[in-house]
């Protein structure tokens, strides 16, 4: 016993001195996804800036496989020392729902989001809608005729089609959901006219919108999106509703508060500078920065908020 | 492969078992919100048309049963082949059950040697080529491609 | 077309292409990882240095997928396992340069036809590829499968089941319609199902080492024979004869590489295999005839790299991605603030024909050089004692296997498939029929249950759309065909016959 005691002592000594002198040796960066998308590339692009204000190599590690579960559960297993960090999505506010992983945002420390890209009501660009109201007043007088997708069933912009119709007080049936592996078959099948609206985000659908294919009637965004000030949000089409996948930094739940103070200060920086705003808003992300304080309000709403949109979906049963 | 016949019946029949465990593992699935089949419909159609095509492998090894008797009786199981088939899927084995307290270096050390003491290659070559091997393997994979081993 | 001529340009496409080829290579790592892995780069260059630098990457790296094939039957990409037996043993019977020398010979070819395609009629065929629907794709992907069911040259109710066995793998995981967790045992690592490039290692590398090591290394104690003459003869000359003596096929592959391969997804796996089991199913033309494999091996390869070009077509024309590396191309787009869409082509042609440049130039120079070079570092390769190089196969196979998601549990899957595919062969099943399910699968079951709730489970809206019929009675062509020719084959040699 004396000698656990001697074992522990020893280790509490060591996490402190660590805590002192962090960080004082290569960072480990997860990521859930695979490289090439949307949180790998802003994972990276914080980390290389992360290198340099910490003073520390930050190794980018794809961690894929299980539809994010095993990223997710790599960080949040990981030892709480601050040496390894990594990114999040809005899939972890959603799979504990479906009861695919007991993991929730409870076990991880947030440190801040980095891209909250919002979900856009696109149509063909042949489609007889002009305005969202247009949309909104055909599915009303129409239940069940016109179909959407996006991504799978209960998957991201499925509640954002849920939150939508049910804010604008339609229910969700009358627009009924064909699942889709992704954002690229369901753009597939609006074009080949096998659905009428795709809901997935506007960073996917603007390659499309440019090249004259389709029409985006509204951005479930708080506020208009830099890149596109012509589309309005919904919010100004009086349906008070924003939505988007999302990815933030975190580290796994228990980090010391010495070191969280010095992750969430470095991260916050890095966020705001132009190195980190610039090269992704022009890949076509859309940006929200948060500090570690902001968004661990915001990703207990969102785990609020998803679990009701999922059991509207009747994907989960009460 | 020398003996079509028996192995024929045996995969026939394996392979017929499988369908149909798998096809009691899918009525477990749920339906569709509209009472239309979903997650159960491709593997249970699939796991009847294993079943089938299992029977039907077997009915061809039992094609004339005289040879089929005739194979049956000449049978010996290989058994120190496959305890080495055997060592070595273990050897492989070995960096997804150890990675984490030795790392890769002596798993892929371990499984190379292994592979080429079983093939009866020169002890020095074979210790030569590991070390060459696995420097090479680990060098590429963390320092120009960044893989984390 | 001028800009691509600067010596930066000219270097990104150059240094792209090597790139492209050490990826290919190593099994476990392919084109596709490649180019996300250039991203972070891609984002910081100009577009007309980066693009061109994918292009060669993408081009090169699919044609070194068959350096596996050579070295130790691990072909790199799934289109390449359609003919992976066959280039093997070319491989062992007249040396590794004569094997990738017709399947870089064949690659060019086949990219070149597929380049002059994507330039003369980029707009009409995304035409076509937007009427694609979920309905075109469940089509297709029968297709293809059944082209697989006929593709084997042993026995058709073995290819049936193995390709039975590849989509029952394909099914684990989450589910398409409403996101069940199926066959995950409940193991986090098996949600997202199993992974066909891991598979894809376990079931040639690993049960190839395991094969061996069961025979004592009896099979293939010998190393390959050195390339019979000059080198350049063999990679250059003999495969551009053999290309001469056989026009039409090259032509044809290529068209159904083309046309096959535009479609977003899987288009350029469905196009190698089809070419490739045409080629089998014509099998030998007269008694004399000793080039039918190099005939499918050609089929194959050419189709699969006109596929690499036309995948460019919707992302080009649309807007829309077909695979992770023209969804890059559009992210550089994106990023340069370069609208894609039919007017590009007249928006941006100095673009567009930089980009068309860069293809060719990928595909008649590049191509063949790092072919040659992979082709003579593969003859250096296999001039080691086989019972030394298997064991550093199977590290590779561990590695690439790890490689692929950093995750451990792989290569545990990655064994189990070496030692399940080990059965299989005992049992006299072909292996690639069961990478052709695990690829096809998906799109099989993803885009029927999409066309049976889009019709609310109305099933003869399959068979209510023009191009969809069309698939339909080429699937049925290929069954009549593949039936006929089956049966005559087994007439011919009803002795030896083998279940």
């Amino acid at each position: 016993m004396k000698r656990f005691l001697l074992v522990l002592a020893a280790f509490a000594l060591a996490t402190a001195a660590v805590a002192q002198t962090y960080p004082a040796r290569p960072i480990t960066f997860t990521v859930p996804w695979s490289p090439g998308g949307g949180t790998d590339t802003a994972s990276r692009t914080l980390a290389a800036m992360l290198n340099n204000q910490l003073g520390v190599t930050v190794n980018v590690v794809n961690r894929t496989g299980g539809g994010g579960v095993v990223g997710h559960l790599a960080l949040a297993q990981a030892p709480a020392n601050g040496y390894t960090i990594g990114a999040i999505t809005v899939e972890i506010t959603m799979l504990p729902h479906i009861g695919q992983t007991t993991l929730s945002y409870e076990d991880y420390t947030a440190l801040g989001l980095m891209i909250n890209n919002p979900s856009a009501v696109t149509v063909r660009a042949d489609a007889p809608w002009e305005t969202l109201d247009e949309l909104l007043d055909h599915i009303r007088a129409n239940p069940g005729e016109l179909q959407a997708s996006g991504t799978a069933m209960g998957g991201i912009w499925d509640l954002a089609r849920i939150g939508m119709l049910d804010i604008a007080g339609i229910d969700p049936d009358a627009m009924p959901w064909v699942p889709s592996q992704g954002a690229a078959p369901a753009f597939q099948e609006l074009l080949a006219g096998g659905v009428d609206v795709v809901t997935a985000a506007l960073a996917e659908a603007a390659p499309l919108m440019q090249a004259g294919e389709v029409r985006v009637l509204g951005v479930m965004a708080p506020e208009r999106v830099g890149r596109f000030p012509d589309i309005p949000t919904l919010a100004e089409l009086g349906i008070d509703w924003s939505i988007g996948g999302w990815a933030a930094v975190a580290a796994p739940a228990g980090l010391p508060a010495e070191v969280r103070t010095v992750l969430a200060d470095a991260i916050e920086e890095a966020m705001a500078s132009p190195e980190f705003v610039d090269p992704l808003t022009q890949a076509g992300f859309t940006l929200q920065p948060m500090n570690a304080d902001d968004f661990s309000v915001f990703i207990a709403s969102q785990h609020e908020v998803n679990g009701r949109l999922l059991r509207l979906a009747g994907v989960v049963e009460d | 492969m020398e003996r079509p016949r028996v192995s024929n019946v045996i995969f026939g029949a394996a392979i017929s078992l499988a369908g149909i465990l798998i096809w009691f593992e899918t009525r477990g699935f749920p339906t569709l919100r509209d009472g239309h089949p979903g997650p159960a419909l491709f593997p249970g159609l699939l796991s009847i048309a294993l079943a089938a095509c299992g029977v039907a492998v077997l009915l061809s090894g039992l094609y004339q049963p005289r040879r089929l008797a005739a194979e049956f009786g000449s049978i010996r199981v290989p058994v120190s082949p496959l305890l080495r088939v055997a060592l070595v899927a273990f050897l492989g084995l070995l960096y997804p059950m150890f990675h984490a307290q030795v790392g890769f270096v002596p798993t892929s050390a371990a499984l190379i040697f292994g592979v080429a003491v079983v093939l009866r290659a020169n002890l020095i070559a074979a210790a030569l080529t590991t070390a060459a091997g696995t420097a090479i393997i680990y060098y590429a994979f963390t320092r120009l491609l960044g893989v984390p081993l | 077309m001028t800009e691509l001529f600067t010596w930066p340009a000219l270097l990104a496409l150059a240094a792209g292409g090597l790139y492209g080829a050490v990826f290919g290579s190593i099994p476990g790592l392919t084109a596709t990882l490649a180019v996300a892995l250039f991203i972070p780069i891609a984002f910081f260059l100009d577009p007309i240095l980066a693009l061109p630098a994918i292009i060669s990457i993408s081009a090169v790296a699919i044609y070194a997928g068959d350096v596996g094939s050579v070295i130790a039957k691990i072909p790199g990409t799934p289109a390449s396992a359609a003919y992976v037996e066959e280039l093997h043993k070319i491989a062992r019977l007249r040396g590794p340069s004569y094997g990738l020398g017709i399947s870089a010979m064949g690659s060019a070819v086949g990219g070149i036809i597929g380049t002059a395609l994507l330039i003369f009629s980029a707009t009409s065929l995304a035409a076509v590829a937007k009427n694609f629907s979920s309905f075109e794709y469940f089509w297709i992907a029968v297709l293809g499968l059944t082209a697989g069911i006929f593709a084997s040259s042993g026995s058709s109710l073995k290819a049936l089941v193995s390709l039975l066995i590849g989509v029952m793998f394909s099914t684990a995981g989450i589910d398409p319609t409403l996101g069940y967790a199926r066959f995950d045992f409940g193991n986090p690592n098996l949600l997202g199902g199993l992974n066909y490039i891991v598979a894809m290692i376990g079931l040639f590398g690993f049960s190839e080492v395991l094969q061996n090591v069961f025979a004592h290394g009896k099979i293939d104690t010998g190393s390959m024979p050195p390339s019979k003459g000059a080198p350049t003869r063999q990679f250059f000359v003999r495969p551009v004869l053999l290309m001469l003596r056989n026009k039409m096929l090259v032509l044809r592959s290529s068209l159904i590489g083309t046309f096959v391969g535009f479609l977003p997804g899987a288009g350029a796996d469905i196009g190698a295999w089809v070419a490739s089991s045409f080629e089998k199913l014509s099998g030998k033309r007269g008694d004399d005839d000793t080039e039918e494999d190099d005939r499918v091996v050609l089929a194959g390869t050419s189709s699969n790299n006109a596929a690499v070009a036309s995948a460019w077509i919707p992302a080009l024309s649309l807007g829309l991605p077909g695979d992770t590396v023209t969804a890059i191309v559009l992210g550089v787009f994106m990023m340069k603030g370069i609208t894609p869409g039919p007017m590009l082509f007249e928006q941006q042609a100095t673009l567009v024909w930089s980009l068309f440049g860069a293809f060719l130039i990928a595909n008649i120079v590049l191509l063949p050089l790092f072919g040659f070079i992979t082709a003579r570092i593969a003859t250096f390769v296999v001039r080691i004692p086989f019972n030394l190089l298997l064991g550093v196969i199977a590290g590779l196979c561990v590695v690439g296997a790890y490689a692929i998601n950093n995750n451990p549990f792989d290569v545990a899957v990655m064994v189990a498939m070496g030692v399940f595919a080990f059965l299989l062969r005992i049992g006299g099943f072909p292996l690639a029929q069961v990478v052709l399910g695990m690829v096809l699968g998906p799109i099989l079951e993803q885009n029927f249950m999409v066309s049976a709730i889009k019709s609310r489970w109305d099933l003869m809206a399959f068979f209510d759309r023009p191009i969809a019929i069309g698939l339909m009675i080429g699937t049925l062509v290929v069954i009549v065909i593949g039936v006929r020719i089956k049966a005559r084959a087994s007439r011919a040699n009803a002795p030896s016959q083998d279940a």
